[in-house]
């Protein structure tokens, strides 16, 4: 059957049941039989009109059948008559009429462009190192060297640290403010990091402690290697790597603590200490190509240039570090 | 908010005071009180700003009895924001900010009557109060057009916070200003929140409004701002390149400062800088040259003759930095120098003699190189002191400051007696070495080094302490240079010269 013809069979029942309902109305009944047979007429009444009005539901509003149900018949039983007379107006009528069709089925709307675009470099201006370096010193504009030096926060930090110690000279204020606080922010790191390293040693023992010293060292030699610390301040800071490195050595030859105590004694200019250290490092296990070319150096500051060709031949070019390779190939 | 009043009166001038007297003790604190002080006929209402309420302790000084009036703001006090509802937002109001926006990216001076609109509205029901600025739709609609054209960041929610955050200041601002207390003129002590309290203040009420620049706060946040980590910029992974772009928000904040300090230079009548570097810098930052006019602090050497009788007749062999513990003094470098002094003189101490209640986190750090470097038996801390009981016992006073205007703590231990060393900033090399030819004459009363740079530090402190002859031309010509040029009777002469001009109006 259509929904429609659910409805007229509903509507025919419902009246029929109405009419019933009269006729108890009119028999000569004691009162409580005829309570009860109007309100059995109501109750059927209710489950009919409910089960119609299921029926007879848009395909959109079927998907829980039952809970409609339910709440059809308790608001039906819950308000006779008007109930049932709202819940008819309301799905015959509203649910089923045809909605008002808009007037403009669709909207076009351009694809709305991103508000970010990647920045263009070709309107940037784009430094190299030494162009950067050049900047500073020459260019008369304060706020081009400015700029030159925010764009160091992209260099390697070693060579970012040469160029803002240069700035903290600069005529301008506040260039040598962004320089400043630049070099600052890369020392308050490292600082922080060797300030809790510090504290730990003070309650560490055992190869938890190694481990704190060989970190404390590095970071130490870091302070010192990025040219953080200079004069008297970076030679206190090396003595302390040597030290610390020294300690741990007494405990266990890494090659890796050989080869960073090599290069500490080298910035102290202990050539000979250095040369030891990474002959060292060799002996326990380091890879050729990490610590010849340190030797190299050695032996060229001692003007022994056969151990500096011996030292690189040592090596083997394709593991050697792209910037010592052309140095290789200038000697051999 | 309810400000702290100590008695509501009216006063001949209101101090616009930001994060400084009577909270925080420090040069420009010093200084004001000195003026007020030292003007005993002129009677001062003080506004304090600061920032979070957190961040300041006990009242530092007795205000004198001049002072007639006391009230306190933290700009970044929360306060319960009355309940977010749809609105409309006046569209004339913000059709004149987008006005004044666009005059700002320009970096002309505003017109008169456009800032006359926007601060007389600011804050109001006619014009844009807090409420329409936080939930318009026109302030929507501002905000999202301002996006969609200037940011060339990523994210709206970034752009969108920072806005809002940025303004919600002024909005109390324009609150504040509108109950200031009954003055006859005003008188800020920075540009920035201050100076624009000023601005406002002097607009909406027709008031004489003068400013007196120590540091330059324009600078000194752009500084900060390039810096600060509480801004992300977005990183630019696809290429390799050194580029100089700062992030649009960083920037975004750095022109909202460059505006406020300009908005201020407009309104004010006079503007005072402390000597010649920084007078010419308000000049690039939009001063009127014939508004400004340059006024060196001055001290009274009599107050420290006590001090300099008191000086033993050797020369104590310890260098004294005086100043508040704050990463603009740069404590650190002297700490790194002592490393270096002490290697080669292993009697001379450190001391450090300032209030550390200021930066807690700086301190802790300060104290952290000491014992990093093995320095906790040459290097002392000795908090607030007395700088009259202090003086005598210093052999030189070591400023390593890396941003300054003209420090009293030079003046004052010249007229102690006592020769300094100090960094290149500010007017520190005119105080050092002399500024006019006669000046320049007396000889040098110090040394001056780069900033930053330990080594420079303990090398001149070496050779100064070292060399009592050398110590001794110093000390004379430090006593002399006072004496002549850094009189407080001229620093008063000229302020009460601007306060009458004011005044009379």
């Amino acid at each position: 059957m259509s929904p429609r013809q659910w409805v007229v069979l509903g509507s025919v029942l419902a009246l029929l049941l109405l009419a019933l309902a009269g006729v108890v109305l009119l028999l000569p009944l004691a009162s409580h039989w005829r309570w009860l047979a109007l309100a059995l007429l109501h109750g059927l009444m209710c489950l009919l009109i409910s089960l119609v009005l299921v029926k007879a539901l848009p395909p959109r509003y079927r998907g829980q059948a039952r809970q409609t149900f339910a709440f059809l018949l308790t608001l039906q039983l819950a308000i006779p008559l008007l109930g049932s007379l709202g819940a008819m107006l309301g799905i015959l009528l509203a649910l089923n009429l045809p909605r008002k069709a808009s007037d403009i089925p669709w909207q076009q709307v351009p694809i709305p462009e991103l508000p970010f675009q990647p920045m263009d470099m070709q309107l940037q201006t784009v430094y190299s190192q030494g162009g950067l370096r050049q900047v500073l010193r020459e260019a008369g504009n304060p706020d081009k060297r400015l700029q030159a030096l925010i764009a160091t926060r992209q260099m390697h930090p070693r060579e970012a640290i040469d160029i803002l110690r240069e700035a903290l000279k600069d005529p301008t204020d506040d260039v040598r403010l962004l320089a400043y606080s630049m070099l600052e922010q890369k020392e308050k790191q490292l600082a922080r990091q060797g300030g809790l390293l510090q504290q730990a040693l003070t309650r560490e023992t055992g190869p938890q402690r190694v481990q704190t010293q060989r970190r404390l060292a590095q970071i130490r030699w870091e302070m010192a290697y990025l040219g953080l610390a200079q004069g008297g301040l970076r030679l206190y800071y090396l003595n302390q790597a040597a030290e610390l490195l020294r300690e741990i050595l007494v405990t266990g030859s890494r090659h890796s603590d050989w080869r960073l105590l090599g290069r500490v004694e080298m910035a102290l200019d202990n050539n000979l200490a250095a040369e030891d250290a990474f002959t060292a490092a060799l002996e326990n296990g380091a890879v050729a190509e990490q610590i010849r070319p340190y030797l190299a150096e050695l032996a060229f500051m001692r003007r022994d240039f056969r151990a500096v060709q011996s030292h690189l031949a040592a090596c083997q070019p394709d593991r050697l570090h792209p910037a010592t390779r052309p140095l290789m190939e200038a000697w051999l | 908010m309810r400000p702290n009043r100590r008695k509501a009166a009216k006063a001949d001038i209101a101090l616009l005071l930001e994060g400084t007297y009577p909270f925080i003790r420090g040069g420009v604190s010093a200084w004001v009180h000195q003026i007020i002080t030292g003007m005993p006929e002129t009677t001062f209402a003080l506004i304090f700003l600061g920032g979070d309420r957190s961040h300041y302790g006990e009242q530092q000084y007795t205000l004198p009895e001049n002072v007639t009036h006391l009230e306190c703001h933290y700009l970044m006090d929360t306060r319960r924001d009355s309940k977010p509802s749809p609105r409309r937002g006046n569209a004339c109001a913000f059709a004149a900010q987008r006005s004044l926006h666009e005059t700002f990216k320009s970096g002309e001076p505003v017109p008169a009557p456009v800032l006359q609109q926007v601060f007389a509205e600011l804050g109001r029901k006619g014009g844009i109060s807090r409420e329409d600025f936080l939930y318009s739709e026109e302030s929507w609609s501002m905000i999202d057009d301002s996006y969609r054209r200037y940011c060339t960041e990523p994210s709206f929610l970034d752009y969108f916070w920072s806005v809002r955050i940025m303004h919600a200041p002024l909005f109390q601002l324009a609150e504040v200003a509108r109950n200031l207390p009954r003055v006859r003129m005003l008188h800020s002590i920075s540009t920035g929140y201050a100076g624009l309290l000023g601005a406002i203040a002097s607009q909406q009420r027709g008031l004489p409004y003068a400013i007196s620049e120590h540091g330059i706060y324009t600078k000194e946040r752009k500084i900060d701002l390039s810096q600060a980590q509480w801004i992300t910029d977005p990183s630019d992974l696809v290429s390799g390149n050194l580029n100089e772009q700062l992030g649009y928000i960083r920037r975004l904040w750095i022109r909202f400062f460059e505006a406020l300090g300009r908005l201020a230079y407009h309104q004010a009548d006079t503007i005072v800088s402390l000597y010649l570097g920084n007078h010419e810098r308000q000049l690039q930052d939009g001063a009127d040259k014939a508004r400004t006019r340059i006024i060196p602090n001055g001290i009274d050497p009599a107050r420290f003759d006590g001090a300099r009788r008191a000086r033993p007749e050797a020369i104590p062999q310890v260098l004294g930095l005086v100043g508040r513990v704050v990463p603009i003094k740069d404590i650190k470098t002297f700490i790194r120098a002592m490393r270096t002094v002490c290697d080669e003189l292993p009697d001379v101490e450190g001391w450090i003699v300032g209030p550390e209640d200021e930066d807690l986190d700086y301190v802790r750090e300060c104290r952290e190189l000491v014992s990093s470097l093995g320095l906790e038996r040459q290097v002392k801390f000795l908090g607030f002191q007395n700088v009259n009981d202090i003086l005598p016992k210093l052999g030189l006073m070591v400023l390593t400051s890396i941003s300054e205007a003209l420090p009293l703590v030079i003046l004052e231990a010249h007229a102690a007696g006592l020769p300094c060393l100090a960094t290149d900033v500010g007017a520190c090399r005119e105080l050092l070495e002399g500024g006019l030819e006669e000046d320049r004459a007396l000889g040098p009363s110090g040394a001056v080094v780069p900033i930053a740079d330990p080594e420079a530090t303990a090398r001149e402190s070496i050779r100064l302490l070292s060399n009592p002859q050398q110590w001794k031309q110093a000390q004379q010509a430090g006593l002399e240079r006072v004496r002549r040029y850094y009189t407080l009777e001229s620093m008063f002469a000229d302020y009460r010269d601007i306060y009458q001009q004011g005044l009379e109006r």
